[in-house]
């Protein structure tokens, strides 16, 4: 289930329980954690906005996010004109370790999946909001939601189903050949 | 119960997104189907592994690039309005010249065309036309002669 929702309206509460993820939202989409400070900023300025504008907001996490996605697309546009690059800029994965397979067969699959439906993962996934607020954040039918994830985590499972069949087939094959020698 | 349906239930189980009474009902459904635990596990494991796949690789997050997309990708989509006008104009271009060679060669077959064998207009011999015949003259074309159909010879 999603976090505790911040009360409406207290802007402290709600930087406290979401400028860690919101932090955490930039340097996974731009690849590097020092300088999504500043898109952090700038994010929660748009809400004080909001709020000074005396905009009743319902989910502020979900807003927060749905504000978030527009400062990452400008910045990536602003980068994509002039090339500009975040503090600490980093373009290999967080971790190190050997994957496991079936991590890396999931890998292979969401990255075939349109921008829209990774963006749904990375929401449910990585920041764990809620179908409504993934919605929200997004500005889709919740329904949208719910089928686009079912839709990429059946297609995960069909692949981790395709790789449990050829591990089975290579070691029947490899008993098979062990067999053989025996004999 | 529809596997498709089955498998949507189970995923929204598994991220704790079903209503609670929807939940009881297919737990309830889980319990009476044994034989449907498989599909429960199936859907628990790709939840899992979509998971942990998407906090594994944060490059997948990146809307500027396109993981397992090649590259040149976004250099193709600037050159895509150009490339098509440029198709678009190669393909009137051949049409007006196959229109005009082909123009062209009707109009050679129209100025030359093949002489017509020498004809000779059968005409009833009793009937008015009778004394009038069409003939091909030396130097092409046609030409009306009357004739006398007792005294000139036979054309």
């Amino acid at each position: 289930m999603s976090k505790t929702e911040p009360p409406t309206g207290d802007l402290d509460t709600v930087f406290r329980e979401c400028a860690g993820d919101l932090q955490s939202y930039f340097s996974r989409r731009h690849g590097g954690p020092e300088g999504a400070d500043d898109l952090v900023q700038e994010s929660f300025l748009q809400l004080a906005r909001k709020y000074a504008a005396g905009r009743g907001i319902s989910s502020p996490r979900a807003y927060l996010f749905g504000i978030a996605r527009h400062v990452s697309l400008a910045f990536l546009r602003r980068r994509e004109a002039a090339p500009e690059r975040l503090d600490g800029v980093r373009d290999e994965p967080a971790s190190r370790e050997q994957p496991d397979p079936r991590a890396v067969a999931a890998r292979e699959i969401i990255a075939a999946l349109p921008p829209l439906q990774r963006e749904i993962l990375d929401l449910r996934f990585a920041h764990d909001l809620s179908y409504e607020e993934i919605a929200t954040a997004l500005g889709i039918p919740v329904g949208t939601v719910r089928s686009r994830l079912h839709h990429a985590v059946a297609q995960v499972r069909e692949r981790l189903a395709m790789e449990d069949r050829s591990v089975s087939e290579r070691t029947a094959l490899r008993f098979k050949t062990y067999s053989r020698d025996e004999n | 119960m529809k596997t498709e349906s089955l498998q949507a239930l189970l995923i929204d189980r598994q991220l704790g997104e079903l209503p609670t009474e929807t939940l009881e009902l297919l737990e309830a459904w889980l319990a009476e189907h044994p034989e449907s635990m498989h599909e429960a596990l199936q859907a628990e494991e790709a939840v899992h592994w979509t998971r942990a796949a998407v906090r594994c690789f944060p490059e997948l997050a990146r809307p500027d690039r396109e993981p397992g997309v090649l590259q040149f990708r976004s250099h193709w989509s600037r050159w895509m309005p150009l490339a098509i006008a440029a198709s678009v104009a190669a393909l009137v271009g051949g049409a007006a010249w196959f229109g005009y060679r082909s123009g062209e060669q009707s109009g050679l077959r129209q100025a030359h065309p093949a002489l017509a064998p020498v004809a000779r207009q059968q005409v009833g011999e009793a009937g008015p036309w009778a004394r009038y015949a069409v003939v091909s003259g030396p130097g092409g074309g046609l030409t009306v002669v009357r004739r006398d159909t007792k005294s000139s010879p036979q054309l």
